[in-house]
C-alpha cells in the first residue's frame, strides 16, 4: 500500500519538509513480508541518509528477512521539521515498508553507532507510540533491543532498553528472534522471555543487574539477578566466509552519505592504537578470503547498480591480498564504470600504483591520519607511523598528479603539550614543502587540509582511564594551532569541542544518565551530534537540575581500581592488557603490531584461541 | 556522449509517494536501474562517469506524472522495445517505464504541458476555478530564489477545462515560456481568497506545438 494512501496527511506535509524522499520508502530492494509470525522493525537513530549508509543494518535486515516466520522493516529518525509536522498531524513514526507504527511490532531494534543519537532513540520510540521507559512498557508493547558499538557501554541507555546485544549480530540476532518467536507462541510473560534471553551468549539484559554507588557517584557494586551471568561475553562470528551476507540490499532512492555497495575485508585490527575503540573491541582478527570478497562485491555491484564499491575494514592496507584483489575486482567493475574505494589507508604501506589503478574509474582524494603531531605523542597513542612515511606517501602521490591531501589529527590526547600541537603545523609545512619538491604539475596549486577532532576517551581502550581536556583547554589548543598554521594553501578545520564533550559524557557514562537523556529529550534535545541542533545549554541545565556533573563523566581521570560502568561486559580484550597499555602510553612506549608480535590481548579466547593476523 | 549512440526516449510514470523523488534523485535512480537491467546506456565522460540521462522540463517535487520522459543513448542495433520489461522489475515503487523508442522530434520542440489539478471540491471547484482563471490579465507574484516579481500568466495558459475531479490545464512548457501550475493555485488564492482550492497535481503529458495533432510525448 502506498504510504500516502495510508496516511493522507503525509501528502500535505511532505511538500513542506526538507528532503521528503527520506520518508516515502518503496526503494528498490526493500523486502515486504507481510504475513510473518514475528514482526521486527530495525531503527537507525539518525537521518535516512546516514542510516542507509550503514552496512551492519543492511546485513541484519537481510538476515531477519531471510529467517522463516520473521519479517523485518526499517525506520529512521525524522528530521526536526518532519517530526514537528508528524506530531501536529498525529502521524506516528512508521516503518518505510508498510507504514506500520513502531508500537505494532513485536520488537523494536536500534543500532547504536554514536553516543549523540541517544535522544533520537527516545524520540523515535515516543513518536512510534512506544513508551520510552522499559519499566513502564506494558506486556503488549514491543520489546526494545539495542546493538552496535555503543552497547559496549550502554549503561546510559539502560532505562530505555530491554535487551542489548553485545558484539557481532550475524548469529545472536537470529537466536534471539527465534527465542522471542517461541515465547510469543508459548505466550510467556515479557519478564520470563528476558530471563531466558539472558542465557543466550552475548545477550545483556540490563534490568537483571543491580548497580550500587559510592557517595562520590562511582560504582560500588554490580549484582546480577535471576541467573543472569556475572559477565556477558561479546559474540563474534568465527568464519567470515560462511557467515550470513545478503545477496541484495535496499538501494536508496535519494542520496545517502555513503551511497555505494559495501563489502568487508576483515574484522579486527592488528594496530592497537590506544585511543581506538573499534581496534580493540572487534578483535580477534578474522578475515574474508579474497574469493569471498570478490563474489560478494560482484553480487552487490550487479544487484544495486551503484557506481562505487567500498571495501571496508579498520585498516585496508593491512589486508594481505589487497592489490591482487583490487586487480581482479577492477576487471569486473571497470567496464561497468564502477569505482573501488578503500577507506583507512595507512601512509606506511601506501602504494601509489594501487591508487592510480583505482583512479582510472573514479577520482578520489587522499587522506592520511597521523593523529598526532610529534613522534613522541604518536608513540604514546601507539600510532606506529613516522613523519617520514607520511611525507614519502604524499611525495609519491604529488608526483603522480594529486594536488591535495587531507591530514587528520586528534587534539587533547593524554600527555599532549604545545610542542605536539606545533608538530601538527610543522608537519603540514613539511607536506607543503614536499609538494614543492615533488609535484608533477605546480600550476594547479595545492590544498592541504588539516582537521582536528577532540579526543574522547572510550571504554575498552587503554585510554579508558584518561581524563578528557576541559572545553576551555580544547578551545585554547584550537586557537593555538590556528595561530601556528601560516601557509595559505593549508586550511585548518576543527570539530566543535562541545559535541566532543557531550560524547565523552555518554561514552563512559553510567545508568544515572538515563534520567538526563529522558529529561533532555523532554526539553527538546534531538540530533545532538549535529552542531546546529545540539542544545548545549539545555544539556547543562538538565545535568545540573538532576545534580549530575559533566566533569564527573568527561574530565575526571578514572581510578585504576574503580569499578567501571561497563565491567559486566567482556569484549575479549582483558582489563589487565588495557591497563598495561595505559601505563606504557604514559611512559611513551609503543607496542609492536599483532603481526610482528602477539601482545596477548586476550581476544583470541573468543575464537577458540584463533587470531588470524595474516 | 559518443556520436554513434542512438538517442532513445523512455516514457514513464512517477506516481504515488514516488512523486516526492526529486529530479536529481530520479536521474540517479534511472541511471542505476539501467545499470541493474544491464541496458548499455551511454555514459558521461566526467570526473565521475555515470549514465547520460536527460529529463527535459523537470517535474516539480510532489507532482505525479503519468507520461514523463527521459532520454538516454543506446548503441545502434539495441532494440529499445526490450527496455520496459527489463527495467521495470528493478525500479523503485511508483516508477514504471511504459515505452521506449528512438527519438524523432527533439524535446526542445515541446511547447505545452497538460496537468490535472485534482481539487477537494471536485467538479464544483473545477467549474469555479475555470471561471476565475478566464480573467485576463492574470497577475500573480512569481517567486524565485533570487527575487519576486508580478507576472501576467494569462498568455501562458492555453486551455482550462473543468472536469469531475477538478480541472485540466494546458499551459506553456518550453525553454522560453513556462508556467508552473502552482501559479494557477496562487492565482485562485488571489482571486478568491475566501475559497479553498487545495490541489494535488498530475502532469499528464506534453505537446510539441499547437497546430499539430495533439501528440503526447
Amino acid at each position: 500500500m502506498d504510504l500516502i494512501e495510508k496516511y493522507p496527511a503525509l501528502g500535505e506535509i511532505l511538500p513542506t519538509v526538507e528532503k521528503p524522499a527520506r520518508y516515502i520508502g518503496g526503494e528498490y530492494g526493500q523486502i515486504v513480508k507481510e504475513d510473518a509470525a514475528l514482526s521486527l522493525v530495525f531503527c537507525f537513530p539518525d537521518t535516512y541518509e546516514i542510516g542507509m549508509s550503514h552496512l551492519g543494518m543492511r546485513i541484519l535486515v537481510g538476515l531477519y528477512n531471510d529467517t522463516e516466520d520473521v519479517r523485518c522493516e526499517r525506520a529512521y529518525a525524522p528530521w526536526v521539521d518532519m517530526e514537528a509536522k508528524m506530531r501536529e498531524k498525529g502521524i506516528p513514526l512508521y516503518s518505510l515498508e508498510t507504514g506500520t507504527p513502531l508500537k505494532d511490532f513485536d520488537a523494536v531494534l536500534f543500532t547504536l553507532q554514536y553516543e549523540l543519537c541517544y535522544t533520537n532513540v527516545v524520540n523515535m520510540l515516543d513518536l512510534g507510540g512506544v513508551h520510552p521507559l522499559a519499566a513502564e512498557r506494558g506486556e503488549d508493547e514491543p520489546v526494545v533491543i539495542g546493538g552496535g558499538p555503543c552497547t559496549f557501554n550502554a549503561e546510559p541507555l539502560a532505562d530505555f532498553f530491554d535487551i542489548f546485544i553485545i558484539g557481532e549480530g550475524e548469529e545472536v540476532n537470529r537466536e534471539l528472534a527465534l527465542l522471542e518467536l517461541a515465547c510469543k507462541r508459548e505466550k510467556v510473560s515479557k519478564k520470563e522471555f528476558l530471563r531466558r534471553a539472558a542465557k543466550i551468549g552475548g545477550v545483556y539484559v540490563p534490568s537483571l543487574y543491580e548497580i550500587g554507588y559510592h557517595p562520590d557517584g562511582t560504582l560500588s557494586s554490580v549484582t546480577p539477578k535471576d541467573g543472569a551471568p556475572e559477565q556477558v561475553t561479546k559474540r563474534i562470528v568465527s568464519d567470515l566466509d560462511h557467515m550470513y551476507f545478503p545477496k541484495s540490499f535496499t538501494v536508496p532512492t535519494t542520496e545517502a552519505v555513503h551511497d555505494r555497495a559495501m563489502v568487508e575485508l576483515f574484522r579486527g585490527c592488528i594496530r592497537g592504537c590506544r585511543f581506538c575503540q573499534a581496534g580493540h573491541t572487534w578483535r580477534p582478527l578474522r578475515r574474508k578470503k579474497p574469493e569471498t570478497v570478490l563474489r560478494q562485491a560482484r553480487e552487490h555491484i550487479s544487484y544495486s547498480g551503484c557506481e562505487e564499491i567500498n571495501l571496508l575494514s579498520l585498516s585496508s592496507s593491512d589486508y594481505r591480498d589487497l592489490e591482487t584483489l583490487c586487480d581482479e575486482l577492477l576487471e569486473f567493475s571497470e567496464p561497468k564504470g564502477v569505482g573501488i574505494s578503500l577507506p583507512s589507508l595507512r601512509a606506511d604501506s601506501f602504494s601509489v600504483e594501487l591508487l592510480e589503478k583505482l583512479q582510472r574509474v573514479k577520482k578520489s582524494g587522499l587522506t592520511f591520519a597521523p593523529e598526532a603531531g610529534t613522534q613522541r605523542l604518536r608513540d604514546v597513542i601507539n600510532k606506529n607511523i613516522t613523519e617520514e612515511a607520511i611525507l614519502n606517501a604524499c611525495g609519491m602521490a604529488f608526483a603522480a598528479g594529486w594536488n591535495g591531501v587531507k591530514l587528520y589529527f586528534m587534539m587533547g590526547l593524554p600527555t599532549e603539550t604545545k610542542e605536539d600541537l606545533k608538530g601538527i603545523a610543522e608537519m603540514s609545512d613539511h607536506v607543503l614543502y614536499t609538494w614543492r619538491q615533488k609535484a608533477a604539475n605546480k600550476n594547479r596549486g595545492v590544498k592541504i587540509t588539516v582537521s582536528t577532532s577532540s579526543f574522547v576517551p572510550k571504554p575498552f581502550t587503554p585510554f579508558q582511564w584518561a581524563a578528557q581536556d576541559t572545553e576551555a583547554a580544547l578551545r585554547e589548543k584550537i586557537s593555538f594551532l590556528r595561530d601556528n598554521i601560516h601557509a595559505k594553501s593549508v586550511a585548518y578545520s576543527w570539530h566543535e569541542p562541545k559535541v566532543s564533550k557531550l560524547e565523552s559524557v555518554f561514552a563512559r557514562g553510567d545508568r544515572k544518565l538515563g534520567r538526563a537523556i529522558h529529561e533532555a529529550w523532554k526539553r527538546g534535545c534531538r540530533f545532538d551530534g549535529w552542531d546546529e541542533q545540539m542544545k548545549y545549554d539545555v544539556w547543562q541545565a538538565v545535568l545540573s537540575d538532576l545534580s549530575l556533573d559533566f566533569d564527573f563523566y568527561a574530565t575526571r581521570a578514572r581510578g585504576e581500581t574503580e569499578i567501571l560502568p561497563w565491567d559486566m561486559i567482556d569484549v575479549g580484550v582483558t582489563k589487565k592488557y588495557l591497563l598495561a597499555g595505559w601505563h606504557d602510553a604514559l611512559r611513551g612506549i609503543p607496542w609492536p603490531d599483532c603481526r610482528e608480535k602477539c601482545s596477548n590481548c586476550g581476544a583470541r579466547r573468543l575464537n577458540n584461541g584463533v587470531c588470524v593476523t595474516d | 556522449m559518443e556520436e554513434e549512440k542512438v538517442k532513445t526516449r523512455l516514457r514513464f510514470q512517477k506516481v504515488g509517494a514516488a512523486a516526492f523523488i526529486s529530479h536529481l534523485d530520479l536521474m540517479r535512480t534511472l541511471g542505476r536501474a539501467l545499470s541493474r537491467a544491464e541496458i548499455p546506456a551511454a555514459k558521461t565522460n566526467g570526473y565521475n562517469p555515470h549514465a547520460y540521462i536527460s529529463i527535459p522540463c523537470a517535474l516539480s517535487l510532489g507532482y505525479e506524472g503519468t507520461r514523463e520522459m527521459a532520454e538516454i543513448g543506446l548503441p545502434p542495433g539495441f532494440d529499445p522495445g526490450w527496455i520496459p520489461e527489463r527495467i521495470n522489475p528493478v525500479l523503485p515503487k511508483g516508477i514504471l517505464v511504459t515505452e521506449a523508442y528512438p527519438i524523432a522530434r527533439k524535446s526542445a520542440e515541446i511547447a505545452f504541458a497538460e496537468y490535472d489539478l485534482i481539487l477537494e471540491r471536485g467538479k464544483e471547484g473545477g467549474a469555479r476555478a475555470a471561471e476565475l482563471l478566464r480573467a485576463s490579465p492574470l497577475v500573480v507574484l512569481k517567486k524565485s530564489k533570487r527575487r519576486e516579481e508580478e507576472t501576467d500568466i494569462a498568455p501562458l495558459i492555453r486551455r482550462i477545462e473543468p472536469a469531475e475531479y477538478g480541472f485540466r490545464a494546458t499551459v506553456a512548457c518550453s525553454a522560453s515560456e513556462n508556467l508552473n501550475p502552482r501559479l494557477l493555485s496562487e492565482a485562485l488564492k488571489k482571486l478568491a481568497p475566501d475559497e479553498t482550492f487545495r490541489v494535488r497535481m498530475t502532469r499528464r503529458g506534453r505537446f510539441f506545438d499547437q497546430t499539430a495533432e495533439e501528440e503526447f510525448l
